[in-house]
């Protein structure tokens, strides 16, 4: 299966390291949508379907949190599985977070490793 | 069963059913384990140090002493011999802290970090790893399954299953 | 305390996505030092601002090794956006180990000024905790400085 995937976040640098992750990890990108920050992700979301949201919280303009509030607003959206990547390892901003619907958490910094081992429970594993 | 010894600053590669690569005593250095299901192709490789810069003339003579030098060989080897490298699944076994408890040169923990940087930069994840502490480990792979076994202390554990065998549909990921 | 957060959060930055053992503390580097400076404020309990000042060659090697490229072939632009984006996680690892039931935010990442080789080394501002590693390509210095309340309860309710 071929995944279709948009990774927002404001570092062009994160964005580059969280694509190859998912490169690596076994999962075929059929497309990989990037976004600077919430509304840009929203606007990619307008006119794309995806299989899964990658996304920062702390980002200049609408951030990740308000972006997940989207998301669970809308009867269409709320279905894909969002996984928060952030800075912000403290208990109340995580709870808060995956109670807004997202369907996983990494926190910065992170290996690898992590980040495939979220995704893969998220999304399942890739098969060859 | 053909049992194929790993030395220390070395590498092998199997590509035939029955063999078996083996590495011992693995303290400070790291074992690398890349296995290639579908082309059921591995090797192994045993290395030291995590720099060549620090003698070029010993990695010109021995390039698996050191991990810049050994891991792209092993690579290229296994690759030479069928495998893939999107296929492969990689292990690593090592990296302790056995005649330095205090971790003051910390050999092992720089032997794995270049390894891991390594890889990334050549495009592989690591599937799983048993890495640190203070015990010596060996690490024996079997080519025509992909089973990986590890040895540590008195214990012994199967780090990955059997693969699904040369014909099948699917492959598993790895451990 | 802060200082203890501010090298466990060097540490963990460095080795988890950068793949560098920076094998303890280092001396801060000379004067006339080719540096890249970024600076970032966050908002929190307290508020504070944080900066790094990195060795350029270092930012060059550090860069190639997140993005799994060659350093050779890095562009200027990616080695400023992976240089903002790893003092960005080295804040965020800070303050999340030093306000762990307060909620911060972390403003954008910018890049000061580029510290060419220069006779005089800037000061650092009062209160300021540092950190210094060797990166293996030359030095990385991470500053925190907490903003200290200016108002107590007695003045706030004076009057």
């Amino acid at each position: 299966m071929a995944y279709r995937v948009l990774i927002t976040d404001d570092s062009p640098a994160m964005r580059s390291f969280v694509r190859r992750v998912i490169e690596l990890s076994g999962f075929e990108l059929s497309a990989c949508f990037e976004a600077g920050d919430g509304a840009e992700a929203m606007d990619v979301l307008k006119k794309e379907w995806v299989d899964a949201i990658l996304t920062d919280i702390n980002m200049p303009g609408v951030d990740g949190e308000e972006l997940l509030r989207r998301l669970a607003a809308d009867e269409l959206l709320c279905g894909i599985p969002a996984i928060v990547i952030s800075t912000d390892a403290t208990q109340n901003r995580i709870a808060r977070l995956l109670a807004l619907g997202a369907r996983g958490y990494v926190t910065k910094p992170f290996r690898p490793e992590t980040l495939r081992a979220e995704l893969e429970r998220t999304l399942g594993v890739p098969c060859d | 069963m053909e049992q194929i010894i790993v030395g220390m600053a070395d590498c092998k590669v199997g590509h035939l059913a029955g063999q078996v690569l083996a590495t011992y005593a693995l303290g400070s250095c790291i074992g690398l384990s890349v296995y290639d299901p579908k082309a059921a192709v591995g090797g192994l490789l045993h290395y030291m140090l995590p720099d060549s810069t620090i003698d070029p003339a010993r990695s010109l003579l021995n390039p698996y002493m050191f991990a810049d030098t050994g891991i792209p060989k092993l690579l290229e080897q296994v690759c030479g011999q069928g495998a893939s490298r999107r296929r492969l699944v990689a292990h690593a076994a090592g990296g302790a802290s056995i005649m330095d408890p205090q971790a003051i040169f910390d050999i092992g923990k720089r032997n794995y970090l270049a390894l891991r940087k390594i890889l990334w930069k050549a495009g592989i994840l690591l599937a799983g790893e048993a890495v640190g502490g203070a015990n010596a480990r060996t690490v024996r792979l079997e080519i025509g399954s992909g089973r990986l076994w590890l040895q540590e202390g008195n214990g012994q554990k199967e780090l990955v299953p059997s693969f699904p065998q040369k014909g099948g549909t699917t492959w598993p990921t790895g451990s | 305390m802060i200082r203890a957060a501010l090298a466990r959060a060097v540490g963990d930055v460095l080795e988890s996505m950068f793949f560098l053992d920076t094998l303890g503390e280092a001396g801060e580097p000379p004067a006339g030092a080719d540096t890249v400076k970024v600076h970032l404020s966050f908002e929190g309990d307290p508020p504070g601002c944080f900066e790094m000042r990195l060795a350029r060659r270092a930012a060059n090697a550090i860069a190639a090794d997140f993005l799994g490229e060659d350093a050779g072939s890095l562009t200027p632009r990616q080695s400023t956006d992976v240089t903002l984006e790893l003092a960005n996680m080295i804040c965020g690892a800070v303050l999340s180990r030093i306000e762990s039931s307060a909620t911060f935010r972390l403003g954008a990442p910018r890049l000061v000024a580029d510290m060419v080789a220069d006779d005089t080394r800037e000061a650092w501002p009062e209160e300021t905790t540092r950190y210094t590693v060797e990166t293996g390509s030359g030095t990385l210095t991470a500053a925190i400085r907490m903003e200290t309340r200016t108002c107590t309860a007695t003045e706030k309710y004076a009057s």
